[in-house]
Parts: structure tokens; C-alpha cells; sequence
């Protein structure tokens, strides 16, 4: 009887891998809650940036002599101004949703909201 | 893709297929069917995973923003397939490129249409008798007179708005479906199909997505959406419908398969002078911006066709009139009007299926 392990060597590892698995399991949870939604924004098709919409900022995208400047406030994302000839994107309100968008046709400019949590497939407007 | 999500979606589920096989051997459990049983869900998850993963195409097109989606096989491909087959569409029908279909036809005032053209255009003009006039295809003098091509805007006089009112009588296009032979014979006619372009290219990307087979798919024309099938999962499509105003996002959600769901608002492209605000939906009765007291109108069909025209107008058409064509035509479509109380109405045939946290809501019944 002496000889027989109750705890294997195989046990230990398994265990040992239920740990590792639940801390790293438990990070991704409580930080993918605390980072919130992303604003990525591209120009013609090609990432300008990715920007945290909990944080407050203005930022001016620039592409040669277009200019299109957004305001993040309050976990919202607004455009405040552009050189573009409609200011349609300007005109548009502002976003904070998964799948939202607004977009400067003339200067092929996009905002959208990515997150985690995805409320709509797509937005008909 | 946000790479944490990519973790739990795509890395976890083989993760944890892996888990369960050690475990069992660790154990050395003798029940070899169920470490099998095991491993092959484990493989299963990650078959589900792999197909869950969207092929996109993202592009610019038609004046507008356009995502293109799709699951399954050869999606990547078709996807790819679709945006040309938007760049083709746009090429024949765009007012706006000097060598399309549309803008020859505009200049000579005659022409023999390909097929594909020809069967848009009977659409168009069936659309217009059917709408009484509220759908109009020979408005693009005016829409430019006003400013909205160019973005120049500008209120014309009420002489050039009833100048040019003068040649928007769709009966004046005589048209030959045998031949494809059209020809305005009012020459100062000229049309622009924008205002089912985009309707007419989700459906034939639809149908090119389904060709192709695939089962599950989204177009969205910038904000013309069209599903195919449910989503991956079984789940239906949550579709916002954006809302007028800034401290809201959506007037509400709708789930759905399989349909079209078409928004027009005034308050989309609009410009301002001597503290008026002018729109861009133009009445053709009156040539000025429809202004019967609709500030929002969503179209739900399978057809999207007719739910880019109709969403347009019903706009026109206002409140009252707009429910009373609901109600001949219920078994065509199905729609979510927002008046100026923000009170939204909601056809029966989706009251289950659209909630609104924001506005209240009155189901309309036949």
C-alpha cells in the first residue's frame, strides 16, 4: 500500500493547469470590461488609429490638405470640424456603440465604435 | 478584429478541448469512448469557431460606405466577387461617370438599354405609378438645381422650380420592353436611378452571395441593409435604425432574416439657409423638400428594390397617407414610421420583433 500515490504526477499538472487557465481566464474578463468600446478610425481603407473612447480627447486626422477633427468625451465620439465641402460627418451625431459609424465621404474618413459588447449588426439609416 | 475577443472566441474553446482530453488520461480513465466523445467536441468548437469568423470587404462606392459579409466557405472570395460587382453596377447607372448608361441616355435623351438596365428602369416607373408620383426617377434637374450633386446648395426660385417640375411626367418616357429602346420625348427629361441604385445592388449582391452558397451574409449600402439568413449561430440579425438625434442612438432595434431594412430621414443631408433648414427629399409634386411631417421612415421587404423607393416615398407621402398604402400593400412590406411628436409607428407584421427604449410606439394594424 505504501507504494500507491493518491496525488500522480499527471494531477499535478492538471490542477496546475486549471489555475493558470482560471487567472488568465479572469484577467481577459475584468480588463476586457474596464477598456470599454474603441474608436478605429481609418483613412481609405487603411488604419489611421484605434483610440479609447473612456479616455477624453481631441484628435485631427490628417491626410495631405484633409483635415477632420473628432472629439471623445464621456465614452462618446463626436466630429467637431472639417475642411471637407458637405460637413456631413460633422452634421452627423455622435456615436458610442459597437457597429456605429460616421464618415466623411470626401475625405474617405471612417469612426467606428468596436468593443466588446456588440448591440446591433448593423445600423440602417 | 480586437485581439482580446479573438482570445475568448477563437482560443479558449480549443483551450479548454484540450483540458478535458488531459484530463481524462490523466486520470487514466479505461472509458475510451468518452475521451473520444471529448476530443471531438473539442474539434467541433473549434470547426464552429473557425466558420463564426466573418470574410469583410470595407470600401468606398456609389457616393457612400459599404461592408460587405459574409460566413462560410469561399467567403473571402465572395466578398471580393461583391465589390466588383458594386464597381460594375456603378459604372452603368451613376449620373456622376460621363460614360455610364445613364448619363448617355441623359445626354442623347434615347438609347437601347442592356437588359439589366432596362428591367431597373420598368421598375422605376412602376414604382412611380405605384407610389402615385411620390417616387420619382426624373428629379435629378431639380435635386441639382438645389445643390444637393454638387453640395453648392441653394434655394432656387419658385419660377425655376416650377420651370423644371415642368419635365418630371414619367409618362413622357416611352419605352419599348422588346427592344430596350427608350427615349424621353420631353428632351429636357433627365433621370438619375440613384434612388434605387443602391436597393437594386444589395439585391443583386444577395443573389450573389447566395449563388455562391453562402447561407449567412449582411450587405450594408451606407445604411442600406439587406440579411441573408440568420447569423452564424442560428440568432437573428439586430438591425439599429438610426436615430434623428444626438442624444440618442437608435430610435430602436429590429431582429431579422432574410430582408431588406431601408431608413430615409431628412435629417441625413440637409443644409441651412436664413434659419431654415432644407433637406434632401425632394417632393415632386411641390419641387421643394417633403415636409409632411415624417422625420424618419424605415422600410422592412424581401424586396429591396422597392424598399429603397417606398422608404423614399412614403417620407413623401406623410403620416396618414404612408399607413393607408401600408395597409393595400401589407403583404409587401412592413414599415417603422417617426412623425414630429416622435411618436413611432410600427406595422403589425414586426411589432414583436422592433423595441424602442427611447420613444414610445403605436402598432399599426390593418
Amino acid at each position: 500500500m505504501s507504494g500507491f500515490k493518491i496525488i500522480k504526477r499527471a494531477d499535478i499538472i492538471l490542477i496546475a493547469a486549471i489555475v493558470v487557465a482560471g487567472i488568465w481566464l479572469s484577467a481577459v474578463l475584468i480588463l476586457g470590461k474596464s477598456e470599454g468600446q474603441t474608436l478605429r478610425v481609418t483613412v481609405d481603407g487603411k488604419l489611421y488609429g484605434t483610440y479609447n473612447t473612456s479616455i477624453d480627447s481631441t484628435v485631427t486626422v490628417s491626410n495631405g490638405e484633409d483635415l477632420n477633427t473628432f472629439e471623445i468625451k464621456n465614452g462618446r465620439v463626436d466630429m467637431v470640424n472639417a475642411n471637407c465641402p458637405g460637413f456631413d460627418c460633422v452634421h452627423e451625431h455622435s456615436i458610442g456603440k459597437h457597429g456605429e459609424t460616421i464618415v466623411c465621404l470626401p475625405h474617405k474618413v471612417v469612426l467606428e465604435i468596436t468593443g466588446n459588447e456588440k448591440e446591433v449588426d448593423a445600423v440602417a439609416r | 478584429m480586437n485581439t482580446k475577443r479573438f482570445f475568448i472566441t477563437f482560443t479558449l474553446p480549443v483551450f479548454t478541448g484540450c483540458m478535458i482530453i488531459t484530463g481524462c488520461t490523466a486520470k487514466n480513465n479505461p472509458d475510451v469512448p468518452e475521451t473520444v466523445a471529448a476530443g471531438s467536441t473539442a474539434v467541433l468548437n473549434e470547426k464552429n469557431t473557425v466558420s463564426a469568423i466573418p470574410a469583410e470587404a470595407a470600401f468606398f462606392a456609389m457616393d457612400t460606405f459599404m461592408t460587405l459579409t459574409a460566413y462560410g466557405e469561399n467567403a473571402a472570395a465572395v466578398v471580393q466577387e461583391g465589390e466588383s460587382l458594386v464597381n460594375d453596377i456603378e459604372n452603368r447607372l451613376s449620373t456622376e461617370i460621363e460614360t455610364s448608361a445613364v448619363s448617355k441616355l441623359n445626354k442623347e435623351k434615347t438609347a437601347v438599354l442592356d437588359d439589366d438596365t432596362a428591367h431597373l428602369l420598368e421598375q422605376a416607373m412602376e414604382a412611380w405609378q405605384l407610389t402615385d408620383g411620390a417616387f420619382n426617377i426624373s428629379l435629378y434637374p431639380l435635386l441639382k438645381e438645389w445643390g444637393f450633386i454638387s453640395q453648392n446648395y441653394k434655394v432656387p426660385s419658385a419660377d425655376t422650380i416650377n420651370d423644371i417640375l415642368e419635365n418630371t411626367d414619367l409618362s413622357e418616357i416611352s419605352f419599348d420592353k422588346k427592344t430596350n429602346e427608350i427615349e424621353f420625348e420631353n428632351k429636357a427629361m433627365e433621370i438619375d436611378l440613384g434612388g434605387i441604385a443602391k436597393g437594386y445592388t444589395s439585391d443583386a449582391l444577395i443573389k450573389l452571395f447566395k449563388d455562391k452558397g453562402i447561407a449567412s451574409g449582411m450587405v450594408n449600402l451606407g445604411g442600406n441593409v439587406q440579411l441573408l439568413g440568420t447569423k452564424p449561430d442560428g440568432s437573428l440579425w439586430r438591425v439599429g435604425i438610426s436615430s434623428p438625434y444626438e442624444n440618442t442612438d437608435f430610435i430602436g432595434i429590429l431582429t431579422a432574416s432574410d430582408v431588406a431594412v431601408i431608413t430615409s430621414g431628412g435629417y441625413e443631408r440637409n443644409f441651412k439657409q436664413d434659419g431654415r433648414y432644407y433637406h434632401h427629399i425632394m417632393d415632386p409634386a411641390t419641387g421643394y423638400p417633403a415636409d409632411k411631417g415624417l422625420i424618419s421612415v424605415t422600410v422592412i421587404s424581401k424586396d429591396a428594390i422597392m424598399a429603397d423607393a417606398l422608404s423614399t416615398a412614403l417620407y413623401v407621402m406623410g403620416r396618414d397617407k404612408a399607413l393607408d398604402f401600408w395597409k393595400s400593400h401589407s403583404n409587401d412590406f412592413e414599415t417603422i414610421l417617426m412623425d414630429d411628436t416622435d411618436m413611432l409607428y410600427v406595422t403589425e407584421g414586426i411589432s414583436e420583433s422592433f423595441t424602442s427604449d427611447t420613444f414610445s410606439t403605436t402598432v399599426v394594424r390593418k
